[in-house]
């Protein structure tokens, strides 16, 4: 092959080497911030990787079986159910790994009668998981209410759909910060919620330091501010 | 000789063994009949609906056409032989109702969603629950209140007489996040053109009013009086004006600044839920109750919206369409 036939073809090279190699990475977190903005966020950070920020469960979990990703970020508890993927970094804040569960409600509520609280929460497991999930972290089996998004916990309190929501401490200020009600915390005795998780199938030493790399806004986007080895 | 006898024994284990997960898994099935008119709305719905549900639970389809009879709901119905009955519109809340007359059935349990008004709807229907497609304003205003600048406290709202008993509920859902509506109320039989044009005057004559909430209701929202009384009369009212279609929200209609919709998906993944605490009470209905939408999709009018009262940029992020 001659030079001047070989050069389009180390144009196409060039241009195609960086997508070959482009670390794909899934992620799923219920936030505030809307999945395109949070996609956008990581993207502009994490360049040479591409992000795909999923606003939905089962679109991410279906995604993951039907197109593996190279990286998945998403709450501890849901990056369990992938064995084929190692966490190779845990969100922090404060310091650990996990938060504090917190109950916010318009009454009181009593933390050692939760079995028979109408209990809402963001489903980041399917139904049957977060049943186990949410007991493992109050100590009984409440009556659920699952919603699809970290807002839609609060129209559960104003419509008395449920007597309190199960969020990490982390999230209590940003759902207070938009109701003018008279909303009541209760801490959860014991009970922790796993962060953010970044779990790999093989060497993930590229996006472990883009993660790294992410600022505090960023971070804020993934309910962490700071990442644990 | 012995590899011949041998074989019919594993066949025969084989077969029987299927035919045991095979009874099982009918008798385990959990049927749900979906009556639903077509359309993407009702796809969403129904989408958000399964994958919540999961594997475990068997949804059949029946499309609702203009042809459709009572009769061809009560087909599908004995075909189905469901568990639940959901219904998608009124129409189909109508057919659940008729087709369960006509099968003597009051025992099956009906979800009603995306129609309208469908308390009022479910109120002659026994055990069955369902889920408002009308946004409550406390939900619109708590997203509008989250990307002003500027405090909300009374919100101006303009209703028919005959839906009264729904702006007093959503004046009490407000109350508890310290947003006033204040109403006004005209009459179903004065004309509808003279009447919005009365109370939207004394709407923008009130210095004290910090946004305007526009029901969908057709009696007050088509193209003409759009044009005729809706606009000319908010011309230069510098608040924002909450609408729950999106088509009122483009910017260059000048009319909405911020539009809330249900988000169909997630009401599915809601009546999902009404489903389970069915499965949960043994396939029938605890307490009939009709829930309000929890989810929403948000568009904000961005030139609209920085023309009447600005915007916290930082929170744009939070709004699912911005439209420039």
């Amino acid at each position: 092959m001659n030079f001047r036939r070989a050069i389009p073809w180390l144009v196409v090279a060039m241009f195609a080497t960086p997508l070959a190699f482009a670390e794909k990475i899934y992620v799923f977190y219920p936030s505030m911030a809307k999945p395109n903005v949070v996609q956008a966020a990581l993207q502009a950070k994490m360049s040479g990787n591409e992000v795909t920020v999923f606003g939905r469960l089962a679109d991410f979990t279906s995604m993951v079986s039907q197109t593996p990703p190279d990286v998945i970020l998403a709450p501890k508890a849901l990056a369990d159910q992938f064995g084929a993927f190692k966490v190779f970094l845990k969100g922090g804040h404060k310091g650990s790994a996990s938060e504090d569960a917190v109950l916010i409600s318009t009454k009181p509520v009593k933390t050692d009668a939760m079995a028979s609280v109408n209990l809402g929460v963001v489903g980041v497991l399917d139904r049957a998981a977060m049943n186990g999930f949410v007991q493992g972290v109050v100590g009984a089996l409440p009556k659920l209410k699952i919603v699809t998004k970290l807002e839609d916990l609060l129209p559960l309190l104003t419509f008395g759909s449920a007597d309190a929501i199960l969020v990490g401490e982390s999230q209590v200020d940003e759902i207070k910060g938009r109701s003018q009600a008279a909303l009541q915390t209760t801490p959860v005795e014991g009970g922790k919620i796993g962060l953010v998780v970044a779990a790999g199938k093989g060497d993930a030493t590229k996006v472990e330091a883009a993660l790294k790399g992410l600022s505090a806004a960023e971070k804020k986007m993934l309910g962490v501010d700071s990442w644990i080895k | 000789m012995d590899q011949v006898k041998r074989t019919p024994l594993w066949v025969g284990a084989i077969l029987v063994g299927l035919a045991a997960t095979s009874a099982f898994g009918q008798a385990n099935s959990k049927h749900v009949l979906v009556l639903r008119p077509n359309g993407v709305s009702f796809e969403e719905a129904e989408k958000g609906m399964n994958e919540t549900l999961g594997p475990n639970y068997q949804l059949s389809e029946f499309l609702i056409t203009k042809e459709t009879t009572v009769d061809d709901v009560v087909k599908a119905w004995k075909g189905a032989a469901p568990k639940v009955v959901v219904a998608m519109d009124n129409k189909a809340v109508g057919f659940f109702r008729e087709a369960r007359t006509q099968l003597g059935d009051s025992i099956t349990p009906g979800v009603a969603l995306m129609g309208v008004r469908i308390d009022a709807t479910l109120r002659s229907i026994a055990n069955s629950v369902g889920i408002n497609y009308e946004i409550p304003a406390v939900t619109t205003l708590i997203n509008l209140r989250s990307v002003l600048p500027t405090p909300i406290k009374k919100v101006a709202v303009i209703y028919r007489a005959s839906m009264e008993d729904l702006f007093i509920r959503n004046a009490e859902y407000c109350k508890q996040e310290n947003l006033e509506l204040v109403g006004w109320k005209v009459a179903d039989d004065v004309d509808p053109k003279e009447g919005l044009d009365k109370a939207l005057k004394a709407v923008t004559d009130r210095s004290d009013l910090d946004a305007l909430w526009v029901i969908n209701d057709n009696f007050f929202l088509n193209a003409k009086i759009i044009k005729e009384v809706w606009l000319p009369d908010l011309a230069g009212w510098k608040h924002p004006v909450i609408v729950g279609v999106e088509s009122l929200v483009v910017p260059k209609l000048k009319f909405g600044t911020f539009a809330v919709l249900p988000d169909n998906y997630a009401l599915g993944t809601q009546a999902a839920g009404l489903l389970q605490e069915i499965d949960d009470a043994g396939w029938k209905v605890d307490e009939s109750k009709v829930d309000q939408p929890l989810s929403v999709i948000k568009t904000l009018n961005l030139p609209g919206m920085k023309n009447c009262c600005g915007i916290q940029k930082d929170k744009l992020g939070e709004v699912d369409k911005v439209l420039e």
